[in-house]
């Protein structure tokens, strides 16, 4: 077995969350998380320092900012590009939201590694990205796009309508070439996040939640899949509760840990899938949370550029820089348990990933051909080299009960 | 001697997270914003009295619950596969709660 033999990848994409929000707090041999030392200045100059205070519900709301003039403002504070982001612009982004000076310091808070069982223990025991970054320094459409298409085709905000665009979907790439593809969203209520291109033009590539249950548990699963949660609180047909698991804010972020919880066991619980299948869980952006890690510049997203005017910043963007880190994690029992793959604070072995990642591992574990693919896309990093040739036996793989 | 094998409980957010009456965010103002702009699209120009239903409904949205109906009912035009009972094996509060009657 190697990562020739991986016969499935699934990517579950959550919503909002910074790198350091979500997995800063954990010491794992490697790992580029916080100090405790790092901090952002507020509105009225006093650095406020990250704190291990971070609340399931009821802290981030209004929400924070994450469009590209907002994202701007915490990369770079009161300067801007180019140059190296300082990250010193969370707190008083966040101020802008309510004008209170003590609830912009909220920004900075994370979560102790214990508060988030599942992600850590996720974390702990299999592999964790230092260097996965969101596509594009803003919201979530834009970013997402890059999960799908490897490019936005221009766009940096939530308007997307896909006019003419030059690239196939992975899914269609796939389906092209004799493989299988789908997207699970979670329910109609919830539906999907790719409506504009996808849902309206190729519906027969969308399952539910409830279909990648069956079809993990009846051999079913497609060759490549992407799992959306549900976006919304709301009642079933039923007339039950259902909450939202998408862990944006203000959702409860324990909802989320629970939906993650259930991938992975949909998976882990079926001997004929767990032994061939990658599992990336990720998330689109940080949505507005801070995170120490400077984004790195990238390749240019030719021959797209956003205008001035588009940005709100009164600067065009050329697609030549990523946006802010997120939690990335790889999961298989061929992953070596652990492993903290190095990324930019790392200049010998690090190594930087973002969504276009997606489409490009895939494309490549599945040996497929197709020129018209972004720069983007083309020039990414892939992760299917980090399977290994070591199988864990089972009772060295987490379980979630 | 086997190894033994590391078990996480799955946590369980309590009942008083479930709010469907919080105030529609913008991905899922966006998300009906899409949704009508495709479905409008389909539409013939001789049955504007549906384009025009559709903006109303979705101008009445102020609501997390009012968008997710409006979701539902649109998503089922575009993917009339997915129109089947929702899930109820996860992500569910802990018990049934009554909706809240403001709108914020």
């Amino acid at each position: 077995m190697a990562a020739k033999d991986i016969k499935h990848i699934v990517t579950l994409m959550m919503e909002n969350r910074s790198f350091d929000h979500m997995l800063g707090g954990l010491k794992l041999k490697g790992i580029n998380g916080l100090t405790g030392n790092e901090s952002n200045p507020d509105s009225n100059g006093q650095q406020v320092k990250v704190e291990p205070l971070a609340a399931y519900q009821g802290q981030l709301d209004p929400d924070p900012d994450h469009h590209f003039p907002g994202v701007n403002l915490q990369l770079y504070g009161n300067g801007g590009p180019p140059g190296v982001p300082t990250m010193d612009g969370f707190v008083r982004s966040y101020f802008e939201e309510r004008r209170d000076v003590n609830h912009s310091h909220k920004i900075m808070y994370y979560f102790p590694p214990e508060r988030i069982p599942i992600l850590t223990g996720l974390a702990q025991n299999y592999a964790v990205f230092n260097g996965w970054f969101s596509s594009i320094p803003g919201p979530t459409l834009c970013n997402r796009a890059f999960a799908h298409y490897g490019s936005s085709f221009g766009q940096v905000g939530m308007n997307l309508f896909y006019l003419n665009v030059p690239y196939l979907s992975i899914y269609e790439r796939m389906v092209k070439a004799g493989r299988t593809a789908k997207l699970y969203y979670f329910d109609q209520q919830s539906s999907s996040l790719e409506v504009v291109n996808l849902l309206k033009n190729q519906p027969k590539l969308f399952g539910l939640y409830e279909d990648f249950l069956t079809d993990c548990k009846k051999n079913r699963l497609p060759d490549y899949c992407f799992v959306e949660p549900n976006y919304s609180d709301h009642e079933s047909d039923g007339g039950g509760e259902l909450l939202a698991s998408d862990q944006h804010p203000d959702h409860h972020v324990l909802a989320g840990e629970a939906f993650i919880a259930s991938i992975y066991n949909a998976i882990r619980n079926n001997p004929n899938l767990w032994n061939n299948t990658l599992l990336l869980i990720t998330y689109d952006e940080h949505g507005g949370i801070y995170d120490h890690q400077p984004p790195p510049d990238c390749t240019p997203d030719v021959p797209f550029e956003a205008s001035a005017e588009a940005t709100g910043t009164g600067v065009p963007f050329k697609f030549d820089r990523l946006g802010v880190r997120v939690p990335a994690i790889l999961v298989s029992p061929w992953i070596k348990k652990g492993s903290v793959i190095p990324g930019p604070e790392d200049p010998v072995n690090g190594r930087v990933f973002e969504h276009a990642s997606i489409p490009a591992t895939v494309m490549k574990a599945f040996q497929l051909n197709d020129d018209k693919r972004s720069p983007r896309e083309k020039n990414a990093n892939t992760f299917i080299d980090f399977v290994t040739d070591t199988l864990r036996p089972d009772n060295d793989c987490l379980k979630f009960k | 001697m086997a190894k033994s094998q590391k078990v996480i409980s799955i946590p369980k957010p309590p009942a008083s997270a479930y709010n469907k009456n919080r105030p529609v965010s913008e991905l899922l103002w966006m998300q009906v914003e899409h949704l009508a702009a495709v479905v409008k699209k389909d539409i013939d120009d001789d049955t504007r009295a549906r384009k025009v239903t559709i903006d109303e409904e979705r101008r009445a949205i102020r609501t997390e619950g009012e968008a997710s109906d409006f979701i539902k009912k649109y998503t089922a035009v575009l993917h009339p596969d997915g129109a089947r009972k929702s899930p109820t094996r996860s992500s569910k509060s802990a018990r049934k709660k009554p909706a809240r009657s403001s709108r914020r």
